[in-house]
């Protein structure tokens, strides 16, 4: 048994790794981003990183990472996700370049730490996309817990699936671009148009994963306490994004409503497709 | 989270005591995890706090001199010894009568970047002078 568990570890391990760079090639292939890890304000970042491991705790335990339910098994699973997200990008940024020897220590640092985060979701998500429950052996089908969320924990995998997508965008220039060219109006039609397309993506175009309408809640319940709900949490996580990476320093208070509604618009997509496929 | 607790006493009633068993791979590979979440934590707030956030100071070291066809190229390096990050930083290297400019991306506090200018004449070491221009915060 515990050999078959070390197998298993090791095969997880390396899912994790080819999943994680799945994930965040977009990412590590961004200058933007590699910018940011050195002129992020360093708290800023600090506070990203504290916010990560229960980020990939929660992912781990509704993605089923590792089968494991008890909160230390759930935290060993966040910080094996997290150390293989830094390898993998650490290993990926020297590789093109990005980082190298002859570099300052707050330069590598701060680089492999903000990608290691996005890089650490891709790990978890990995295994619960490309193999554990859906796909491998059929023992590890057996094995796999069956953990439906309720409803905090489908707001907890909106919020990641937002957070993500946002991780994705808000570090370009054209998050910036696009909300200068927009007028009030342009903003408010985006407003409509993403809790749509959230609502729609979620129950309405049958992909696969999609929730039914419960029979029990009226259509306006469930839009109100999912859609709605989710909407409003992928505003928030794109407003973090946005200040994070120090998008609304010096912004007045339209540019940073404007600019946040830009984000949630691929956030909410992001919080919508987390719903089904988590 | 409402079906958390059902979930939990269905595992428990059909798994066997080695189920919540960890492999020491697994301890080992989260401890490394641990230990990096701690040190860039650690490394964050050190440079938040203690490392001393004074504006850019420029300086630069010629590191070559290679003769071209029709003149020579000098290679040097340009160092941002300050704590600020400068993008857009602009370099004047002169030489005798000749003069040119050249601009550099991104310069972080503490790190040095590579550059090059050609000239029409080879210069002699000593006689290359390099300029700080202006440059953007990020």
């Amino acid at each position: 048994m515990a050999r078959n568990r070390n197998r298993q570890f090791h095969i997880g391990l390396a899912r994790a790794a080819a999943g994680s760079v799945l994930f965040t090639i977009p990412l590590l292939m961004t200058m933007e981003m590699w910018w940011l890890g050195f002129y992020m304000k360093p708290l800023r970042l600090a506070l990203m990183l504290v916010l990560s491991v229960p980020l990939l705790a929660g992912l781990a335990y509704y993605s089923g990472f590792e089968k494991s339910l008890t909160l230390r098994g759930i935290l060993v699973d966040a910080l094996v996700a997290y150390a293989v997200g830094a390898f993998t990008a650490a290993l990926t940024l020297s590789l093109l370049a990005v980082i190298h020897w002859n570099m300052s220590m707050v330069e590598v640092v701060g680089k492999i730490t903000l990608q290691a985060i996005p890089a650490g979701m891709g790990a978890v998500l990995a295994s619960s996309q490309m193999g554990g429950a859906q796909g491998g052996t059929e023992e590890e089908r057996v094995a796999a817990p069956d953990r439906k969320p309720g409803y905090w924990g489908e707001l907890f995998l909106m919020v990641s699936g937002a957070l993500f997508f946002a991780f994705n965008m808000a570090p370009t220039e054209e998050m910036v671009v696009i909300a200068h060219a927009m007028s009030a109006w342009h903003a408010i039609l985006l407003v409509f148009v993403s809790i749509g397309i959230m609502h729609a993506f979620v129950y309405n175009v049958e992909f696969h994963g999609q929730e039914s309408h419960p029979k029990s809640h009226s259509w306006w319940a469930v839009f109100s306490r999912f859609t709605v709900t989710g909407y409003a949490l992928s505003l928030a996580v794109s407003a973090y994004c946005l200040w994070s990476f120090g998008r609304t320093d010096g912004e007045d208070a339209f540019m940073v409503v404007t600019q946040t509604i830009v984000l949630g618009f691929p956030a909410s997509v992001g919080a919508a497709a987390a719903r089904l496929i988590l | 989270m409402g079906s958390q607790p059902d979930v939990k006493m269905s595992r428990l009633s059909s798994t066997e005591p080695e189920e919540d068993f960890i492999p020491a791979a697994e301890w080992v590979v989260a401890g490394v995890g641990l230990i990096l979440v701690c040190v860039s934590l650690g490394f964050l707030v050190y440079k938040a706090f203690l490392v001393e956030d004074g504006p850019p100071e420029i300086a630069f070291k010629v590191e070559q001199i290679v003769p071209q066809d029709g003149g020579a190229l000098v290679l040097a390096t340009v160092f941002n010894k300050g704590g600020k990050t400068v993008t857009r930083l602009q370099i004047l290297g002169r030489a005798g009568q000749e003069e040119h400019e050249v601009e550099i991306d991104f310069l972080p506090a503490r790190s040095s970047r590579g550059f090059g200018i050609f000239f029409t004449e080879p210069p002699e070491p000593e006689r290359v002078r390099f300029e700080p221009g202006g440059y953007q915060k990020p």
